[in-house]
């Protein structure tokens, strides 16, 4: 699932779809789900690994985001809000169930695509000569290691690594700053390195 | 019953032999004299690890206070992983599954809208249409109220029977018990006049001076009747 980056034209999109959405037109709301569905999911997913959670936390999103909607001031973009309230969710959701996310992991599907990634074919070319076998299996690999992160170092790397968000919108998302941001990113990085080294090469 | 089987039961022996046999199972000796350097080394790292961990996030906390952003290397550091994590993304649901994304959220959103459903509608939705629970409800409800009124009869009974053993002497009031109008009958007839000009009454067939009241009802009992009375 490619996400691509917010487009400019969408934000302005997104302040009239809530202004309507906030006048009773449920349409409005549910044209804003339609648009962040996938993103909210997708997010929500690499923090928990988990389908069901996911699903579930990703609706929770959306409630929350409709029945306080009349509190959303305009200050950042809608796309901004909705990921923090994803964001908070998911953590919250996190930290009150610890022990469960590590035991309970659950793939989603994995894209038939991933069989022609260049970089898939290099990281599993010991693997079994299975393709999808080997792809189930890096997958469940790269779950396992993220769940080992807190789920704050988890989310920098979620947002950044795998959804491809910058710097800047990270910190707007979390409320802090972008250095701290970085500083995450690197410490999540360096014990992702460690977990993950079976799939990389020795100099890196 | 199956007799008890002692631990020294000879039909154990075997078992016990072959058990014994584990005792001459020994690790390497090379890991054994490795072990307490293994340990040692292994303590060390772990103290390193702690102490960098603390520094970190002291030296974290303090950048973060004066607003400097820390000087971590950035995406160059690290290529392979990059690359690595970014294969995530061709993990997702199958498309039919966020297509009903929609639906299953306005459902819920319209139930946690909805006012609470009255308990008896809920009730009855709960039963749905099977004349067996409504029966068994049916039965339960009466065996309750049967049961209800049962311990309410024993109840009284006992209630009744308490009082009685526990009813205070004529002479003594309770504590705090506020002082109550009660009613007097006399026979107007055997009234005299006192030398204060009150009217002293004297019940029928009592010639003494004292004082005498005939009472029809006292709501409580009082500590003494002249005391209590207020008229």
């Amino acid at each position: 699932m490619d996400l691509p980056a917010q487009p400019v034209s969408a934000v302005g999109d997104d302040a009239a779809l809530v202004e309507r959405a906030r006048g009773s037109d449920s349409a409005a709301f549910d044209e804003l789900v339609e648009r962040y569905k996938q993103r909210v999911y997708a997010t929500i997913y690499h923090m928990t690994s988990n389908h069901e959670d996911a699903n579930d936390l990703a609706q929770e999103t959306f409630i929350r985001a409709y029945k306080n909607l009349h509190r959303f001031k305009g200050d950042s973009s809608f796309y901004t809000w909705i990921y923090r309230i994803a964001v908070n969710t998911t953590i919250n959701f996190l930290n009150s169930h610890r022990r469960r996310a590590k035991n309970n992991l659950s793939l989603d599907d994995v894209d038939a695509r991933i069989q022609d990634d260049p970089d898939f074919i290099e990281r599993t070319s010991g693997e079994s000569p299975d393709r999808e076998v080997a792809a189930n299996e890096l997958m469940r690999q790269l779950n396992l290691a993220l769940q080992k992160l807190s789920p704050e170092h988890r989310l920098v790397v979620t947002l950044y690594d795998i959804q491809g968000l910058s710097h800047a919108e990270i910190a707007k998302i979390t409320n802090s700053s972008e250095g701290t941001i970085r500083s995450r990113l690197y410490y999540a990085r360096l014990q992702l390195q460690q977990l993950l080294r079976h799939y990389l090469p020795e100099k890196n | 019953m199956p007799p008890t089987r002692q631990p020294n039961d000879p039909q154990f022996d075997d078992l016990r032999r072959l058990l014994a046999m584990k005792r001459a199972e020994r690790p390497p000796q090379e890991t054994m004299d490795n072990f307490l350097g293994e340990f040692h080394k292994r303590l060390d790292d772990e103290q390193a690890a702690d102490t960098a961990r603390r520094a970190n996030s002291w030296l974290l906390r303090l950048r973060e206070r004066l607003g400097i952003a820390p000087a971590v290397p950035g995406d160059e550091a690290f290529p392979a992983l990059r690359r690595l994590l970014s294969l995530k993304r061709y993990e997702h649901p199958s498309p039919a599954y966020l297509d009903n994304f929609l639906v299953r959220l306005n459902r819920r959103l319209i139930a946690e809208q909805m006012p609470p459903t009255a308990l008896w509608a809920r009730f009855r939705q709960s039963l749905g249409h099977r004349p067996l629970a409504y029966a068994q409800v049916a039965a339960a409800a009466a065996l309750m109220f049967v049961l209800t009124l049962q311990f309410n009869n024993h109840w009284q009974n006992k209630q009744t029977a308490l009082t009685a053993q526990t009813a205070p002497a004529p002479t003594i009031i309770a504590a705090a018990a506020p002082e109550r109008q009660v009613q007097v009958t006399y026979d107007d007839t055997r009234a005299e006049d006192a030398p204060d000009g009150s009217v002293i009454m004297m019940p029928a067939g009592i010639t003494h001076p004292r004082v005498h009241f005939v009472i029809d009802r006292v709501d409580i009992t009082p500590r003494v009747y002249a005391a209590s009375l207020n008229y």
